[in-house]
């Protein structure tokens, strides 16, 4: 290989892992954001619908404690919650 | 605790169970409202004789479920135990 | 057989004392005996109901409803939860965090709806009534608390979710910190959510606190 060709593979190298590092970094972030995206809405249904999946139920009074942290969530739940009626209504 | 009454032994069996389960530690029972035997030797209406036998039975029962784990048998009080000098009447009995 | 005075001789260890059994074995009468003869040996007591038929206003002839811990005698304390006015004041609090967190100037209605909902549950009046034991419990120097049981179920159910809930939160521990470690490598994370996600993580870690307390006050440990 020339010395050229040499540095330009060693370019592309480094490019390879670098992109394949903040790839993986960027990856790894959107799943551990997920996860928490998923985690807020775990308390979330922990809250409000805790009996109809049997997980654990907090008792009232601390459940009461934790709702001002899901207040958008309840916002978006009954916007969903309307969409899908509409679809269930224009379906049948 | 347990009244001399058919029923609540079996209620008190199964709580005490849970209780064991949850390792809730159970310190013993203490049998309520007895009736006192004295009252027999008085001129008392027939009801209240067929009560306290009734009781004896009961606690026939209480003694087998309960054995050695009962604390103390406390008759039922002439008046309400209301106020301090009633409480420490009360227990007194207890504490025997 | 056994005495009173041999329990409590033998186990100096048991400080949370229950009278348990089904509606008008006398429980409450109980307790305060029960109260009454550990303080006249010199130990201090705190005597409570949490059974909101019952009385100990009507046992001490005192006026107790909702006024804290009462001193009846020397050494002698009784207590008697509002449980209402504790729930009252419980709402204001959620309401006035919520106006806080989010700028408003109201509570929006179906949130106000949730809560009307929520503390109207029949479980809401027990759950509110074991906390306030626990901060007595956590206030309190006392030698010891002497209470008439509360529903058996809940009780029980109180210790089962104890250990669920532990368990759960710390998983959610655990994916907090794995957050943590990438919000030092990439700092795209905007520092708002961060504190909030932390915030929150405290308000898990005080429940679990406050439960683990009410379930060591059943089994005494």
């Amino acid at each position: 290989m020339t010395e050229e060709e040499k540095e330009s593979a060693a370019k592309r190298l480094w490019h390879n892992i670098t992109d394949t590092v903040y790839g993986m970094a960027a990856h790894d972030m959107s799943r551990a954001a997920l996860r928490t995206r998923a985690s807020m809405e775990h308390l979330f249904i922990l809250i409000t619908m805790g009996d109809l999946l049997g997980i654990p139920i907090l008792p009232p009074y601390y459940s009461l404690r934790l709702l001002p942290y899901v207040v958008p969530q309840i916002a978006t739940w009954k916007r969903r919650m309307l969409r899908e009626k509409d679809v269930a209504d224009a379906m049948f | 605790m347990v009244i001399p009454e058919a029923g609540v032994i079996n209620d008190t069996q199964k709580a005490a169970k849970l209780f064991a389960q949850f390792d809730v530690p159970l310190s013993g029972y203490v049998v309520n409202r007895v009736i006192p035997h004295e009252l027999l030797e008085q001129n008392i209406p027939e009801y209240l004789r067929h009560r306290i036998a009734m009781q004896d039975q009961n606690l026939v029962g209480v003694r087998t479920a309960f054995g050695d784990k009962v604390l103390a048998m406390v008759p039922e009080m002439e008046r309400d135990v209301t106020g301090l000098p009633m409480i420490e009447k009360l227990a007194n009995i207890m504490f025997a | 057989m056994m005495g009173f005075k041999d329990v409590f001789l033998q186990h100096p260890e048991r400080r949370y004392i229950m009278f348990g059994g089904g509606g008008g074995v006398g429980k409450t009468t109980f307790s305060a005996a029960a109260a009454y003869w550990l303080a006249s040996h010199g130990k201090k007591v705190l005597v409570f109901s949490v059974d909101p038929q019952a009385s100990l206003t009507d046992i001490f002839k005192r006026d107790i409803f909702g006024k804290g811990p009462v001193k009846i005698m020397d050494n002698l304390w009784a207590q008697e939860i509002d449980a209402d006015k504790h729930i009252k004041a419980y709402q204001q609090e959620i309401r006035q965090k919520i106006l806080d967190m989010y700028g408003l100037p109201a509570v929006p209605e179906e949130i106000e709806n949730y809560i009307q909902a929520a503390s109207a549950e029949p479980a809401m009046e027990e759950s509110a009534m074991f906390d306030a034991v626990v901060d007595m419990v956590m206030k309190g120097a006392y030698d010891y608390y002497i209470y008439d049981l509360v529903p058996l179920g809940h009780a029980l159910y109180y210790l089962s979710m104890a250990k669920v809930y532990d368990e759960w939160i710390n998983k959610v521990t655990k994916l907090r910190e794995e957050m943590r470690e990438y919000e030092e490598m990439v700092s795209r994370i905007r520092r708002e959510k961060v504190t909030e996600q932390d915030q929150i993580l405290q308000e898990l870690l005080y429940i679990k606190n406050r439960i683990n307390t009410s379930a060591g006050i059943l089994t005494d440990k």
